[in-house]
């Protein structure tokens, strides 16, 4: 059909189904309009008024500048509590990258009677006794243990938590690489860790990424446990410290909220890219939290 | 190189399943030995059991003059190949060759340095710096055997290595393993449900069945004077026939109709003796009339193979195939009668189902003579 | 073990069980200590009148099921415990889930750059830290009146009929808050679900002339009812102990946004009766657990 021409007198029903169809269209795109706008306005805030030289409470760029990141990295609390997030996500993710494929390797290389049983009731247990549910006895066992007020304290608690999950991804992971792998390196005379070391481990990288970034992101955005656990305000990592900004009282500083919270927003968003665009989304169990 | 002596070795798995009961065995140094035998049937645990991936339960293991029962796999010297090869994928094919060699500290130089020589000597010389995933079926076993051989065992453990190959490349490989064992002349022990592999490669083999060696010897002897039912009806290409039969004047009578009887059984049978003759559809003949002991059929169908013909028989006794030549194959329906080998046909103890005679054939008394 | 092996049977990387336990220990003695411990320990620290400070901090005393008898009839408690359920059901349980389960549905086969940027967005509100959302949504939300003297993005949108979100509508705004911050999640499991039918399920379906309500009820549910009662688990479980709420309006005002978290942390922490506190844990464990296996016991009913 040439361009400009009638459609020859389309019988009737035709012209229903396609103005039925238009009006889905436009329904849709009204929709999506809608979910955008509902999405987007609240962050809009965050990705704005760090370059605005006197931001307020509405998303806008007004006055833009730079300044603000230089004033910021003059504060030494934003540059101690950045440090000490990164201790935190980093100590962590170590002690749970580690301790994880050990035992996630036992557990899949080595017959245990009801070990699935025990993965699950470990698991049940860390989606239970949250940070919230057992705040309680876990500043309380932190107090008693000498660990309270330390960045240890935190990153083991954390590891606590983060471990059953952990396991489980991991034993998956390792689960699936053959075991003609590891007897072969056996019968050429290769002990436990070396095997570990040359075998396993490389076999089962794309895991052993998949929770460094999950552990690195999770106590990266925690706020309770070393809100709990750390009082001396050289040991506050940055998600308490900028709580601390904006619940103090007397005037917030906006600039300085802003431009810290972008700063400190910004490595969880780009880890999150990276292991998207390199292993795709996938879900374990409370991958989250 | 060393020979390897088993002797009552017996494996239960932790499910209760007997998978070796009281296995002896014998395998000479330089010997190409194949296990065969049909799934489930315990080559395999054998074979991981001499590797050391498998503790027994109870017997001995040695290897040339060390007891290895109670040794861990790497001090044992042995090489292994996987059915699926188990190349490392996160290495490239020297450091796959070359990984044994790391683990017995080899410096890094010499180790690539054995590495590309063993690799060329296979004709993997273009493609030392692929990963196992840019390799074809056939080059990655060629991997495998070269980590194998890199590795400079005293014995070789083949499992099913050819079995994730398609047929032509079988075939090719097949010569391949044939000639390394002839360059290297190492003990091998090779696993397999093939027995056309077995037949070809192997000096000597074992059929197992149900955890149990039911027949050592030549592929000549095992194909032609199967000890036992069993491996009578496991082996060949078309399965044995086997007729329920007794001993009747001299004669074996299978339903209304008689054969002679073999020739290596004779004058070991007792008349009347229930019997089961065993023919070879190659080794029995057609003949359009009755001629003196054969056996009154009436073909069924016929299938072309090729070269010959099978032909589908049914005699008052059971179903009977029988191999003609390619001229003369009958039609269907025909009234035939089957004319037994004396020389070839075998004749076993129906209550116990073994071999009536000497073990081995003629011909294999020969080769084992030679020895 | 079998006779006569040493360390028993070894596994295929030949792991005796001896080293197995070498390599379990550290895992199971972290999760032992720091995971299953508490759980334990607070049952018993919920029976006394332990507190942070004072004559308390010195001498405790055991004081029985006291606590939890203040608990169940002080009001305060039960008060936490309804509001939290209400916000359970209404942010995660209704929001979360249908709307993520609406936005899988309208996205599953629009391919495209605009797509994925749409999909990172709802991401990104998932992944932000909690700290940093919290101030985006008081400012967001924010009314002329209160210690932020300035008016938010909404109401300068909404321009005339502006309210004081946090201080009028403190629950709906939290519910808002929540549908927004953990839709991602619901959105990407049921993306994976409905990736998960065979395509011939759902033309077959469209063949037999279903409309896209009859499709989502009659094939699209009951094929994704795994997906869906683990993400209800889920969601139910972190809205449950979500503590941003805390962040967002510290309980307030008055007790309107207490939820059971908040309520515990103020117990204990800013009151310091840490046997008060313990015994709140006990209960909130408790609940935690039933959660997870009523939705357990729907799972396996299921298969």
């Amino acid at each position: 059909m040439a361009e400009g021409t009638l459609p020859a007198a389309p019988p009737a029903a035709d012209t229903r189904w396609l103005v039925r169809a238009v009006i889905a269209r436009v329904q849709l795109y009204v929709f999506i309009a809608l979910v955008a706008a509902f999405f987007a306005l609240p962050m809009a805030w965050l990705v704005l008024s760090p370059f605005d030289a006197h931001p307020t409470l509405v998303a806008g760029l007004a006055h833009p500048t730079l300044a603000n990141f230089a004033d910021m990295f003059r504060n030494p609390a934003v540059r101690g509590s950045l440090l000490n997030s990164v201790l935190l996500a980093l100590g962590t993710m170590v002690v749970v990258v580690a301790t994880a494929a050990l035992a996630a390797y036992a557990l899949s290389r080595v017959h245990v009677p009801g070990h699935n049983v025990i993965l699950y009731v470990l698991l049940l247990f860390s989606s239970v006794v949250t940070g919230s549910a057992a705040m309680v006895p876990i500043f309380l066992l932190a107090y008693d243990l000498h660990i309270i007020n330390t960045i240890t304290g935190v990153v083991l608690v954390l590891a606590g938590g983060l471990l059953p999950a952990a396991i489980f991804i991991l034993k998956d992971f390792m689960d699936s690489t053959p075991a003609s792998y590891e007897e072969s390196a056996r019968v050429f005379g290769a002990g436990p860790f070396q095997i570990l070391r040359d075998i396993v481990v490389p076999l089962v990288r794309p895991g052993l990424a998949v929770i460094a970034v999950w552990s690195m992101v999770t106590v990266w955005g925690n706020f309770l446990t070393p809100f709990i656990l750390l009082r001396d305000p050289s040991l506050t990592p940055a998600s308490v410290q900028i709580y601390s900004f904006y619940s103090a009282g007397g005037t917030a500083n906006l600039r300085l909220i802003s431009t810290f919270g972008l700063l400190y927003t910004l490595p969880v968003v780009v880890m999150y890219l990276v292991v998207q665009n390199r292993y795709g989304f996938r879900f374990y169990g409370g991958i989250k939290h | 190189m060393a020979a390897i002596t088993i002797s009552q070795l017996t494996k239960v798995f932790a499910n209760g399943v007997r998978a070796l009961r009281d296995v002896d065995l014998t395998i000479a140094d330089g010997e190409f030995f194949a296990l065969l035998g049909p799934s489930g049937c315990g080559k395999t645990t054998l074979l991981r059991t001499i590797a050391g991936l498998e503790a027994p339960n109870a017997g001995r293991i040695v290897i040339g003059e060390r007891d290895v029962t109670r040794m861990p796999p790497g001090p044992r010297k042995v090489a292994m190949v996987f059915q699926d090869y188990a190349l490392y994928p996160h290495m490239d094919v020297t450091d796959n060759i070359a990984y044994p060699l790391k683990i017995q500290r080899v410096g890094r130089a010499a180790r690539r340095q054995r590495a590309l020589e063993t690799g060329s000597h296979l004709g993997l010389a273009g493609m030392m710096d692929r990963r196992p995933a840019q390799l074809s079926g056939g080059q990655q076993q060629r991997v495998a055997l070269a980590r194998a051989v890199a590795s400079h065992p005293q014995v070789f453990l083949f499992d099913e290595p050819l079995s994730n190959l398609d047929a032509r490349l079988r075939m090719e490989a097949r010569t391949f393993l044939k000639r390394l064992h002839a360059d290297l002349r190492i003990t091998t022990v090779y696993v397999t449900h093939d027995q056309s592999e077995a037949l070809a490669l192997a000096d000597r083999m074992a059929v197992m069945d149900g955890g149990v060696i039911r027949q050592v010897g030549s592929p000549v002897e095992v194909f032609q004077r199967p000890a036992n039912l069993f491996v009578a009806s496991f082996i060949g290409s078309t399965p044995m026939n086997l007729l329920d039969a007794r001993v009747d004047g001299g004669l074996v009578r299978v339903g209304p109709d008689a054969a002679s009887i073999p020739e290596s059984a004779r004058g070991l049978v007792q008349e009347g003796e229930p019997v089961v003759l065993g023919v070879r559809p190659e080794y029995a003949e057609l003949h359009p009339q009755r001629v003196a002991e054969s056996i009154a059929a009436r073909v069924v169908i016929t299938e072309h193979l090729g070269t010959a013909f099978l032909v589908d028989l049914e005699t008052a006794a059971g179903p009977v195939q029988v191999v003609v030549s390619e001229e003369s194959p009958p039609d269907t329906g025909d009234d035939v009668f089957v004319l037994t080998n004396p020389q070839r046909s075998l004749l076993y103890r129906r209550d116990t189902g073994e071999l009536i005679g000497p073990a081995s054939s003629l011909a294999g008394l020969a080769t084992a003579a030679a020895r | 073990m079998p006779p006569g092996v040493p360390g028993g049977a070894a596994s295929a990387a030949g792991l005796s069980r001896r080293w197995a336990v070498g390599f379990l220990t550290p895992a199971m003695l972290l999760i032992g200590v720091f995971l299953a411990f508490p759980a334990i320990w607070t049952i018993y620290l919920g029976l006394t009148d332990f507190r942070l400070l004072g004559p308390q901090a010195l001498h405790t005393k055991f004081v029985g099921l006291g606590n939890y008898q203040q608990a169940l009839t002080g009001g305060d408690f039960l008060h936490s415990l309804y509001i939290t359920v209400v916000y359970v059901l209404l942010s995660a349980v209704i929001g979360q889930c249908v709307f993520g389960f609406t936005l899988a549905w309208v996205f599953r086969q629009w391919k495209g750059p605009l797509r994925r940027v749409m999909e990172s967005l709802i991401i990104v509100a998932w992944i932000v830290p909690g700290s940093v959302v919290a101030f985006l949504w008081l400012a967001y939300l924010q009314g002329n009146i209160g210690p932020l003297t300035e008016t938010g993005t909404l109401n300068t949108i909404l321009g005339g009929i502006g309210l004081n979100w946090w201080l009028q509508l403190p629950m709906l705004s939290i519910v808002i808050f929540n549908i927004w911050r953990g839709t991602a999640f619901s959105m990407l499991l049921f993306g994976a679900a409905i990736q998960a039918i065979p395509p011939s399920y759902i033309e077959t379906a469209r063949v037999a002339g279903a409309s896209g309500w009859q499709l989502i009820r009659d094939v699209v549910i009951p094929r994704s009812r795994g997906h869906i009662l683990t993400n209800l688990l889920l969601i139910s479980l972190w809205t449950f102990n979500d503590f941003t709420p805390f962040l967002l309006t510290g309980g307030g005002p008055g007790n309107q946004t207490q939820f059971l978290p908040v309520y515990v942390y103020q117990q204990a922490f800013q009151q310091g009766a840490l046997g008060y506190g313990a015994a709140l844990s006990t209960l909130v464990l408790l609940i935690n657990l039933l959660i997870a296996l009523a939705y357990m016991r729907i799972l396996k009913e299921r298969r």
